[in-house]
């Protein structure tokens, strides 16, 4: 789902995804080897239906590159990779990156994310400008994506690796 | 983060449009790694944020469109409804039964898994070929043969030969197992058209008469892997040749097409020397139609002088006329008819 979550926004189509990955899946098992890792396979199947899914909107963003996509299934293989890790460590790590970020970031996101607004609502309940606020997010969810590169959760780039 | 690549984002995740970026906004490489990060933390983010009901929802459907399928036997992609006590027993016994069959399979039957599976693919080719649908394929030599020197077990007769047609860029449309119209240059600059109705088969030059036969396979020598016996043109009359002169196996790695579609790789490689064909074949195909989307014939036989290797790729999927595979189509009216078969 997180895989899902993180290539397409609404999460109406997110629910349709995921249950068309499980189903291909699951009619497609006798084509998996099990001598290799389950994730990455399933994830190539999401993938490829994340692109149908865009392409049948004739909408396929184009931030969405092949190479974005590579470096996303990257950081969830390193993820997967890392022993003794459950996903719920992953997600304990994130809370503590959320709890350890500046007031003014930490607020826009738990509004974003956990209240389910939208960006403009966020904006709207901290009297934000609009701009300002998107600015905020994306500048709270880059800081969250370096907490964890520090806690070895995500993997560092491969330019500095 | 560069600033530009941020508003994108932002716009992207944040924004009332879903999809703001123009042709300009295709990410460098360098900008790839920060897209990736932001998407992942994006996800992770709104995977915190749903409840834990949202997720039963989701699982429970996910459930019941398989009992769907294990019921049905194909599935039923638009159906949802709601669950109950006794159904979703069933449901869940149904999994677990699935899955525990599965496991059991895999450690019994583990090495022979793949191949079980390519056999099965092969029967899904042979369904989609009878399929009287039309595609059109381009073919491409990938790799010549080396002229410096001629191999010890080539006769100097099959050394000097040379293929008349320019097999690079040739185009073939198919319907099913039997019709089809192959157009290939010939060195001499003019075309050759071949092909096949499923009642006559027929080639002529742009220059020539037309030569018609009642051998369906009378002209279907200059395509390539045609003589020797290879599943493309007519998969259902050769496709027994894979399965017995060719180990074969089936990839698990999905690939996608370049409009999309989910391919499949099957992949053969030639028993021994004894199987006429190519060392190689390897053939990607729609997992859901078993149509054939790419086919990369290596190592064929040099004695007819032609390439080493090529491949055959599907560049479209039209609606042909009916009577498009018949060679009147092709050429201008009272072009000289040859019949090859004696009783005309």
């Amino acid at each position: 789902m997180v895989y899902l979550r993180s290539l397409v926004r609404d999460e109406t189509a997110v629910d349709d995804l995921f249950q068309e990955t499980i189903v291909v899946a699951w009619r497609r098992l006798d084509e998996c080897d099990l001598d290799r890792p389950f994730g990455p396979w399933v994830r190539g199947i999401a993938s490829r239906l994340v692109l149908a899914h865009y392409r049948k909107q004739k909408a396929a963003p184009l931030l969405l590159s092949d190479s974005v996509l590579q470096v996303v299934d990257r950081h969830f293989e390193n993820i997967s990779l890392l022993a003794g890790d459950t996903w719920d460590d992953k997600v304990a790590a994130l809370r503590e990156c959320i709890d350890a970020l500046p007031e003014r970031h930490r607020s826009v996101i738990g509004g974003r994310y956990f209240d389910g607004l939208s960006a403009a609502e966020v904006a709207e309940r901290f009297e934000l400008s609009l701009e300002a606020c998107k600015k905020r997010l994306q500048r709270g969810r880059a800081m969250l994506a370096e907490c964890l590169k520090t806690k070895g959760v995500l993997a560092a780039s491969e330019a500095t690796s | 983060m560069n600033d530009g690549i941020d508003d994108l984002l932002s716009d992207w995740l944040d924004g009332e449009n879903e999809n703001p970026a123009s042709k300009s906004d295709v990410p460098s490489s360098e900008a790839s790694e920060t897209i990736a990060e932001s998407l992942l933390i994006h996800g992770m983010l709104t995977d915190i944020g749903s409840g834990d009901d949202a997720e039963a929802e989701r699982i429970g459907a996910v459930m019941q469109r398989i009992d769907v399928e294990f019921v049905n036997g194909s599935l039923n992609l638009a159906s949802t409804s709601v669950l109950h006590g006794r159904r979703r027993l069933a449901i869940l016994t149904s999994a677990l039964a699935i899955a525990a069959a599965v496991i059991v399979m895999f450690s019994v039957f583990g090495p022979h898994r793949s191949v079980s599976a390519a056999m099965a693919s092969l029967d899904k080719l042979m369904e989609a070929a009878a399929k009287p649908f039309d595609h059109t394929y381009r073919v491409r030599v990938v790799e010549e043969y080396s002229r410096d020197k001629r191999p010890k077990n080539l006769s100097q007769e099959a050394w000097d030969r040379e293929a008349p047609e320019q097999i690079d860029g040739a185009t073939i449309h198919v319907r099913g197992a039997d019709e089809y119209v192959m157009i290939v240059m010939l060195k001499t600059g003019k075309t050759r058209t071949s092909g096949c109705d499923g009642k006559i088969s027929w080639a002529f030059r742009e220059d020539g008469p037309v030569h018609v036969s009642e051998d369906l396979n009378r002209f279907r020598g200059g395509m390539p892997g045609s003589q020797q016996g290879m599943p493309f043109l007519n998969i259902h009359a050769n496709l027994s040749q894979l399965k017995v002169g060719y180990e074969v196996e089936l990839t698990d790695a999905p690939e996608i097409g370049t409009d999309g579609t989910l391919l499949s790789q099957l992949n053969g490689i030639r028993k021994s020397n004894d199987v006429r064909g190519p060392k190689q074949v390897h053939v990607w195909f729609d997992a859901e139609t078993g149509a054939v989307h790419k086919m990369l014939l290596d190592g064929l036989p040099r004695g007819r002088g032609g390439p080493k290797s090529v491949t055959l790729e599907l560049v479209d999927q039209p609606t042909l006329p009916s009577n498009f595979f018949s060679h009147e189509t092709h050429h201008e009216p009272g072009k000289r008819i040859r019949y090859k078969d004696s009783q005309r």
